[in-house]
This record gives structure tokens, sequence and C-alpha cells, in this order.
């Protein structure tokens, strides 16, 4: 039992200087995390904005809680697409002391003229974010170039010793972005625009955290791929996976079944790890679904999701002309939604009795 | 009948600011203040052709290739006479929008209100029969469209009108994709890529 309660709680707190936490903010478009390390010293992976705020969803927790932007010592970025990039360049900008934490492809100069050449175009590219994280501050920060089995940062807090690992990508999906990225080249006579999405998400980065006794695993967006070389089958054979015996799961890829092993949960994770999805929901396109809920519930009773998905969107109000206009051009007339006004948040904070105190806040839910 | 636009504005924005419906082509800055280029010969009020006089050769810090800025206008502003709309429409909502997704009957997409800017973003699966067939080739994710809502007064009486128009980008050139590589490999010469703890 790796859970120890679930609370709606009213506002926030930071945590104690020795104590280790997790928030994950997903909502439904994007996801953020933030770890506190101890001593107020704090790790954020990837970053998404969050509500009518429009800030990066890290920097509006934290502020939240009264810990300034400058004590993020780690700022990762698990991948470049637009929801796990989403105003990080602001997080940087504002996190003076963090280093950088990215895939090692994304270091390579293959990436940065991909970046060079989607980067300025897009309204929603996840180019544009990495370009600006190059061009602001690739002369002065340290970079990170993080892949299979590579220890980030090693170091001791009050809340213990403190380990950050990366588990992917392996060296044969640098390779395979590699490819990849050659294939999105435009060519002369090509329209500009958007970098083209490509999938599945291999090149994604999965993080293992260790601080004192607690043990974190980060799925990043990793999915399942045939080969035994790429995907999470390379995490569960790297060397640095066996060690590893997590109680707390970001699950990945919004909890799909692309992204779905089993040997996760039987290898990776404790027996009934506390478990987060964030949903994801662009157009149609809504993860997880209820069998894929099904699935995750059958490994862990503590699956919690960011943002509940049965909230209804709320209506756009236009004037009645516009209104009318609007249903006569959507599909079966649903008009316009706007997105989520209140996602929710899951925290946890590692107790003295080596589980995991949950808190729900705002439109969070247990599963 | 003559407008002066700057380039640095059409560059940055495309014909979102060169174009609305009640001035399609706003005047930013006139032909005494900077180098500018001149727009004639409407055919319609949104048929532009364009003639070009000058282009600078520096914008602000950068340098400007003029006969790539050139290029680039001509292809965001020159637009099918199908565009036109009655001379005293009013836009009642404009939005501008990028694809998200496509599906075969419609497309996920996100709306920036650009009548309320403090309006937040929204998101609707627009009917893919309300794409104008000339626009078809240009849809894909990451597109970006205009969608005007507008009342058109004509002789026959108010009538109301909906405009979607997907924005036309200049097509990759040799110096374009040359210019990209050049400016990648001098952000990769100065990466300062940090050290690892040793394990």
């Amino acid at each position: 039992m790796s859970c120890s309660g679930v609370s709606k709680l009213p506002s926030f707190q930071a945590p104690d200087h020795d104590q280790v936490e997790v928030v994950v903010l997903g909502p439904r478009y994007g996801e953020a995390v933030c770890v506190h390390l101890g001593d107020n010293r704090w790790l954020t992976i990837d970053s998404c904005l969050y509500g009518k705020s429009a800030e990066p969803a890290a920097l509006f927790y934290l502020k939240q809680i009264g810990v300034s932007p400058s004590s993020i010592e780690l700022a990762c970025v698990t991948h470049w697409h637009d929801d796990h990039v989403r105003g990080v360049s602001q997080l940087v900008e504002e996190a003076v002391n963090a280093k950088i934490v990215i895939p090692e492809a994304l270091g390579r100069q293959e990436f940065m003229v991909l970046a060079a050449r989607f980067g300025g175009e897009s309204l929603t590219g996840g180019a544009k974010e990495l370009l600006r994280l190059y061009r602001d501050f690739g002369k002065d920060r340290g970079f990170v170039l993080a892949g299979e089995s590579k220890l980030i940062c090693k170091d001791s807090t009050s809340a213990g010793a403190v380990e950050v690992w990366a588990m992917s990508p392996s060296s044969a999906e640098v390779q395979q972005c590699l490819v990849d990225i050659g294939n999105m080249m435009p060519k002369v006579g090509d329209p500009q625009g958007a970098a083209p999405r490509k999938r599945p998400n291999h090149l994604a980065m999965v993080l293992f955290v260790k601080v004192g006794n607690a043990q974190m695993l980060f799925g990043a967006d990793l999915e399942q791929v045939g080969s035994q070389s790429l995907g999470w089958n390379a995490v569960i054979s790297a060397e640095a996976a066996k060690s590893t015996q997590s109680t707390l799961f970001k699950v990945p890829h919004h909890g799909s079944s692309t992204a779905y092993n089993p040997l996760v949960w039987s290898k990776m994770l404790s027996p009934e790890a506390t478990s987060i999805v964030t949903p994801f929901h662009s157009g149609r396109s809504k993860l997880p679904t209820e069998s894929e809920i099904k699935v995750l519930k059958g490994h862990t009773p503590h699956l919690f999701l960011t943002t509940n998905q049965a909230l209804v969107r709320p209506k756009i109000s236009k004037p009645s002309f516009v209104e009318q206009e609007i249903k006569a051009r959507t599909v079966e007339k649903t008009g316009l939604f706007q997105e989520p006004v209140e996602p929710g948040l899951v925290r946890c904070r590692y107790t003295d009795a080596s589980t995991w105190d949950v808190g729900l806040f705002a439109s969070a839910i247990a599963l | 009948m003559f407008q002066h636009v700057l380039v640095q504005e059409i560059l940055a924005n495309g014909i979102e600011s060169g174009i609305n419906l009640d001035t399609p082509v706003r005047t930013i800055a006139s032909a005494d203040d900077v180098s500018c280029f001149s727009l004639e010969s409407w055919k319609g009020r949104f048929g532009i052709s364009a003639s070009f006089f000058s282009v600078p050769e520096r914008i602000g810090t950068d340098e400007v290739d003029s006969s790539v800025a050139v290029k680039n206008v001509a292809q965001s502003l020159i637009r099918p006479r199908s565009e036109m709309v009655a001379d005293s429409a009013i836009t009642v909502q404009a939005w501008e929008g990028v694809v998200l997704e496509v599906f075969d009957k419609f497309l996920a997409v996100k709306l920036i209100d650009k009548t309320d800017r403090s309006a937040q973003d929204t998101v609707a699966e627009l009917d893919i029969g309300e794409i104008d067939a000339d626009d078809a080739d240009l849809v894909r994710p990451g597109a970006i469209f205009y969608w005007y809502l507008s009342y058109e007064h004509r002789p026959s009486g108010k009538k109301r009108s909906s405009m979607i128009r997907f924005r036309r980008t200049p097509s990759w050139t040799a110096d374009d994709l040359k210019r990209t590589e050049a400016y990648a490999n001098e952000l990769f010469r100065g990466f300062k890529i940090a050290e690892l703890p040793s394990t």
C-alpha cells in the first residue's frame, strides 16, 4: 500500500524542508510536474500553461506556495511536442539557477536546424519554444544532454540522498530520431508552416528520481514500440531500471494504450503504486479512454486524474448572430468551447510511513 | 488607390496585419517614414495585385534579403477574387485559427479571438464543408486561417456572411534553407553543455 490517504485541500502550503513532494498539473492539454528534492530545491518536468493565468503551470504552483522560481535547479524537457513545452522558455527565464535537461537528440545540430526552420512560424509548435531556449539560454546556461541510464544529478538534502536518472531515450532512439528529423526537413518548394507531428513518441525522456527512500518514475510520453531497443522495452531492459521500485508513477502519454507495457508495472513499480494520469483533450482525441482507465486500475487502486474529463466545457457566449453562425458551421452544431477554466492538480507528499499522502485540488479526481 | 504597408509588419504578421475587412490594407507607415512598398491595382477589395517599389535592406538590426521579402509579401497578399466582400461589410467577429487535427468530416481547431482580445482561446470542430475549395490544399495540422463573420449591406438588404480563409505561406527556397541552417549552426557553436555527475 503506497497511498495513505486522499483529501480535498482548501489551500496550497509549501512542503516542509525535509519533505519530498510531487505535484502534477495537467489541464487536459499538456502537463507539468514539480518535485521538491528537499531544502527548497526543486526540479520541474515539462511545461504547460495553466488555466486563466496562462502562466507556465510550474511557476503558477510554486508562486502559489511562496517559492521563488530561482529555487528550481533542474528544468527538464522530456520531448518537444507542443503540449509538453508550452511556456518552458518563460519558466527557464525566471528559473535563473536552473540547468536545462533535454534528451540528447535535441542537443544535436540536426535538431537545431529543424527548430530554426519550424520555430518561427507556427502558433503552437514545440519547435518555437525549443528555438527560444537555444537562442536565449544556449550560451549561458548549462544544457544537460540526457539519455538511457544517465545520472543527471547526485546530491543530498535534508530529505535524503538525491539521484535523478534519465532512463531514455536509448541510443537506438536517438539514431531513429535523427532519421526522423531528416525526413521532416522541408525541401525547396515545400510550403512553410508548422512542423509535422511525429509519432510515436519514442524520443521522450523518462526520468527516475530517488530522494531518500522515495522512488518516483515519470513516464513522459514514451510509447510502446515493437523493437526491443526502442520505447518502453528499451527502458525495462536498461541497467538502471533493475534497481528501481518506484512507489509513485506519472503514467506515460496520458494513460494511452499505446504507452502501456505491463512489465513496467511488474518490474519497475511497487505493487499498488500511486499513479497519476494527465488527460489529453484535443478535438475528438480524448485520453485516457474508459477501457484504458480500466487497464490501469487493474494495477493500482491509487489512480488519479489531474483534471476531470467529465467536466462540461463551458460554452462561449457571443451575440446571437455570431452564435447562430458558429452553430451552423461546427460539427453537430456544437459551437465553441472554452478550454477548461479550472484545471486541477494532484499533490503527493512522502510520509514517514513511506506512503504518499495525496491531495486533490480543484477538478482533480481519484479514479 | 494606393496604400503603404511597412514590410516589417507584413513579414512579421502575414496577411492579418495587411488585411482586415473594414480597411483591406491598413496604412501602417507612410512612404516618407521608411522604405516602403506600395500596393496598387486593386482588383476587388480583397483581390490584391501588388507592385513593389522598394524594400528596406534592414529591419531593425536584421538584414533583409529583398528578393525573399518581396516574394514572401507577394505570396501573402495576392489572393483570389473569390475573397471579395461587399463594400460596406461590418465585421462582427474575427478569429485567427490554427488547425489542431484533420479528420474526415471536420477540423479540430483552436481559435484566438481577434474581436475581444481579453477572451480566452477557444476550441471548435469546424465542418470540413465550410472550407473553400481554393484552400483545400492548405488544410493540415498547424495551418493558420482567419474566420470572419460580417454583415454586408447590399442594395437588396443586409446579409450575413462568413469567410474562412487559410493563410498562404511562402514556399521554402534554397536561400531560406541555407539561411536557417547557418543560423542553427551559429546556435550550435555557442551551445553550452553541462557536465554530468560521475556515477
